[in-house]
């Protein structure tokens, strides 16, 4: 299964684009999987402040991802 | 006052649009906004608010103009440059406008002078490129019950969102039995770690961006005042200005108690 990762503000420093395909094997991933899975990956990723929002809603870490599934990492941004 | 005849002929272009009219034209110049901020989201939000005959405008900031500003912040030119930029930006609104009350304070906005401001306020636009400053405006509108219009850039994008809006005022009302729409401490409860977010002065941004983010900050605080539909009340807007890409949140509170 797959999950379409995008990343905002800052986090795109952290990772090679700011549009990331995610597959995995396995019956159950949540967020909090795919977090961890990520923090391995994309180690500068760790730390960072940031929500995640699944098909356009923030949700929380437990949250349980389905194959094709729009997971966005969103930071608060600073400037103006 | 403006000779009602001028009055009508400055605004025909929005009077005719059905959600402004007279009415709206009316609670426009009614209404009282602080904008935290002169910077290069305040220019375009002030430029557009006061144009539209927002009445009463109180502007925030201890800066001053800078030639580094200018590429962004194109109220100002090179005649100005230290110049406390607040009273530049009051300067013009009087020239567009003079019905317009503007008042300049060139003090930083903190959780010391924050409610003083406040009171004479209905709406707050925060332009401010600090996460202190936007904790500050965050904290003390809820304290006050007042609603804001959060903008913020980094590089290419932006996000905008309006916070703390009091249900009589959001006419589709919220189910959670809660007496204001989230705030922004509901979506990031405490502030990054210093240094961990860039702002425009360490990671770069283009001038129009700038324009951009500011300019829907000012068309989100006028549909508040009109009272329009499709308010980002509980939603955050973003815009990615490379990709051209427009996409819009739901928010949810990090608080189990108001999600």
């Amino acid at each position: 299964m797959q999950v379409r990762l995008l990343f905002f503000g800052n986090l795109t420093d952290a990772v090679p684009s700011s549009t990331l395909d995610w597959d995995w094997n396995g019956q159950r991933f949540a967020v909090v999987d795919l977090l961890q899975s990520l923090y391995v990956n994309y180690p500068k990723l760790k730390g960072k402040t940031f929500r995640v929002a699944v098909n356009q809603q923030f949700v929380e870490t437990n949250f349980a991802l389905t194959d094709g599934d729009e997971v966005a990492l969103m930071p608060p941004f600073s400037g103006g | 006052m403006e000779m009602e005849e001028d009055f009508l002929v400055r605004y025909q272009r929005q009077l005719s649009l059905s959600e402004v009219g007279l009415s709206g034209q009316r609670a426009l110049r009614a209404a009282r906004i602080l904008i935290v901020g002169m910077g290069g989201l305040g220019c375009p939000a002030l430029q557009y608010l006061s144009a539209a005959g927002v009445g009463t405008l109180v502007l925030v900031d201890d800066d001053e103009v800078s030639l580094s500003n200018l590429h962004r912040q194109t109220l100002y030119s090179p005649q100005q440059i230290g110049q406390k930029k607040v009273q530049v930006a009051a300067d013009w609104v009087s020239s567009l406008n003079k019905e317009i009350q503007v008042v300049a304070v060139a003090e930083k906005f903190s959780a010391v002078n924050a409610l003083n401001l406040l009171q004479y306020v209905d709406l707050v636009v925060d332009c401010t490129d600090t996460f202190t400053a936007r904790y500050a405006i965050n904290d003390a509108c809820a304290e006050a019950g007042i609603p804001w219009v959060y903008g913020s850039i980094a590089k290419f994008e932006g996000q905008v969102s309006i916070f703390n809006v009091p249900n009589e005022e959001w006419h589709q009302g919220n189910k959670r039995g809660l007496s204001h729409s989230l705030n922004y401490r509901d979506v990031f409860p405490n502030p990054p770690a210093d240094g961990e977010v860039q702002n425009c002065t360490e990671s770069g941004v283009l001038g129009a961006l700038a324009g951009i983010v500011g300019s829907l900050q000012a068309l989100e605080a006028l549909k508040f005042l009109l009272k329009t539909e499709g308010l980002l009340v509980d939603q955050m807007l973003t815009y990615d200005g490379l990709l051209h890409r427009m996409l819009k949140y739901q928010l949810r509170s990090s608080n189990p108690s108001k999600s």
